[in-house]
């Protein structure tokens, strides 16, 4: 059987009830019972009786007016001493009926007064909890109704000035990061641009020079110069195709498929370069995704599995279906990633190739992240780098 | 000594929840005390009445009575023709008791005969004490020929000042409040000719 804890407010409640009424009941069986024994310590001297033997023996040795005057004596003090044990029996039994109201009244408006001020530390603090919580995910305008009479209202005021000192923080932040982006972005634009630029400008100096000496080679020197202006220009396209890429991915359009095929096709042409090999997940279930940005992320992966090997390189690529989800490792034998680079690899713009753009791993990362998938990269430098994506079977 | 502002605070604080509570519960276990039916008969030419109080005594008023305290029963008796709402008559009598804490008996005075009842136990004290035996409530003169009469008959206890109590003691909360009180049969002069 499973026995439910109750929770933290409740057994404090419990607790102070269960220290409220024992230490009322001990104060008052101790009162109770102090009076008690006084009452019978009282009795046991039969003042009373001891009156009435008084009489008998006096009586008989007064004279008949002497004797009436005494009688009535007697009796008044006897009626004394009978109303006052009365008495005493009548205000024990108000005692204890009265020790149960105030029993009752203490109780409660210990428990009243705990509750209210219990509630004045418990409601603000789980209102702090919530508002930890949505600022935890992301809701950097949160702020706490203060409660002017809870001990914690100067812990709700300070809460409600950090958050909005975190805001104001984090806005700086992004500007700043906005700011960082654009002149990185500007330094790599620029630094691309110029790499195509040079060539074309040292070929066209140098078709110049054969033109104006009327060289014998300057057909040859004219064909070499197109040739290099055509590869530098188509070189500047796809530099603005994937800048357009990154700054424009569209929203994935998700249909199951057999993503082995689409494996197979993808590493098709890049056979002719380098060795890939791919073992394909037996009883792979059909995958749940964009087939256009998935193939982009395998073909930017497999070209930089090639990209960072010098000479022989070797691309060995995996399919499986593991913990409900479907993994794909790609793993080269490259000289690997500095693990100082580690963090950095997936954010735009950085890049360790002369000819590179930083863009491939992070255009990956973000169709990654439109997946609800995961990627993670292990590496080891000199030796090679192994990527692994996850996705869970249905995004 | 001065009482202090918490003394006077913590007073006032347990006499109002002595005063709430006691509105719930008591110490005194009380009885539902009534009368008998009413007999009625003649002696001469007064309306004699007849009756007794029942379920009129608990443990604790037999300890009152040892209390050397005299107690005492007030009755009221009245008298209505017809349905009128005032009484054509109104008459009061008492009927007390007292112990002697020396004799160790109980002496009864009943107010309508001008008897006292002396030496007597706790028993027949109390049997002196709740009957009405034959109280001339009114004269036969009285009665129209023509009307119909009933006698409604009422009783109750006042407060005793026992030693040792700062508050006189209200005997009625032994009745629980309640003054018991009997309505005879209505009836007219007729009945009473022999």
């Amino acid at each position: 059987m499973k026995i439910r804890v109750p929770s933290f407010r409740i057994q404090i409640f419990l607790l102070v009830l269960l220290l409220v009424i024992n230490s009322v009941l001990f104060f008052r069986n101790y009162f109770l019972d102090s009076f008690q024994t006084y009452s019978a310590s009282v009795d046991d001297l039969n003042t009373s009786e001891k009156i009435n033997r008084l009489y008998q023996d006096f009586n008989t040795h007064l004279d008949a007016p002497a004797n009436t005057r005494f009688k009535e004596e007697i009796e008044n003090i006897l009626t004394t001493e009978q109303q006052k044990t009365l008495a005493r029996g009548m205000f024990e039994k108000e005692l204890v009926l009265y020790s149960q109201f105030i029993f009752v009244f203490l109780t409660l408006s210990v428990l009243i007064l705990f509750f209210i001020s219990f509630n004045l530390i418990t409601r603000p603090l789980r209102r702090l909890q919530r508002a930890t919580e949505e600022l935890s995910r992301g809701n950097w305008t949160v702020q706490v109704k203060g409660s002017k009479f809870s001990p914690l209202d100067d812990l709700i005021v300070s809460f409600n000035t950090m958050a909005k000192e975190l805001e104001e923080n984090r806005n700086r932040l992004v500007q700043a990061e906005k700011e960082s982006a654009w002149r990185e972005m500007a330094r790599v634009l620029a630094h691309e641009i110029k790499n195509p630029l040079t060539p074309i400008r040292l070929s066209l100096e140098r078709l110049e020079e054969k033109f104006k000496t009327n060289s014998p080679d300057l057909n040859q020197v004219l064909s070499q110069t197109t040739s290099i202006i055509k590869e530098e220009t188509q070189n500047l396209g796809s530099l603005a195709t994937e800048f357009s890429q990154f700054s424009r991915l569209p929203e994935a359009v998700f249909a199951h498929y057999d993503l082995n095929n689409q494996i197979k096709k993808t590493i098709k042409p890049y056979k002719n370069q380098t060795e890939v090999v791919f073992n394909p997940g037996l009883n792979l279930p059909k995958f749940y995704a964009d087939e256009t940005q998935i193939k982009q992320v395998l073909a930017n992966l497999i070209q930089n599995g090639i990209q960072s090997s010098e000479g022989d390189s070797r691309i060995k690529i995996e399919s499986m279906y593991l913990n409900n989800s479907i993994q794909i490792t790609i793993a080269d034998n490259g000289k690997g990633i500095q693990p100082k680079d580690m963090t950095k690899i997936f954010e735009p713009y950085f890049t360790k190739r002369e000819k590179g753009t930083g863009l491939g791993l992070a255009i990956v990362n973000r169709i990654v992240e439109q997946h609800r998938g995961e990627i993670s990269v292990q590496s080891e430098w000199g030796k090679g780098t192994k990527f692994t994506l996850k996705f869970p079977l249905k995004t | 000594m001065e009482p202090n502002f918490f003394s006077v605070l913590s007073k006032k604080i347990v006499t109002t929840v002595i005063t709430i509570g006691s509105m719930f519960y008591s110490t005194i276990d009380g009885v539902n005390a009534e009368f008998d039916p009413i007999e009625l008969s003649t002696k001469g030419m007064s309306v004699l009445i007849k009756t007794r109080l029942d379920n009129c005594f608990t443990e604790e008023l037999d300890e009152i009575f040892q209390s050397g305290e005299e107690i005492i029963i007030h009755f009221y008796a009245a008298i209505f023709k017809e349905s009128n709402k005032n009484p054509i008559l109104e008459k009061s009598f008492y009927h007390s008791l007292r112990y002697s804490l020396v004799d160790e008996s109980f002496e009864v005075y009943r107010s309508e005969d001008r008897e006292i009842i002396p030496s007597l136990n706790i028993l027949n004290a109390k049997n002196a004490l709740a009957v009405i035996n034959g109280y001339p409530v009114l004269s036969i003169n009285e009665l129209s020929s023509s009307g119909l009469y009933r006698i409604r008959l009422k009783a109750w206890m006042g407060k005793i000042h026992l030693q040792g109590m700062d508050e006189p003691l209200n005997l009625m909360y032994y009745w629980n409040s309640i003054k018991p009180s009997q309505q005879s049969k209505s009836f007219r002069r007729d009945i009473f000719k022999q």
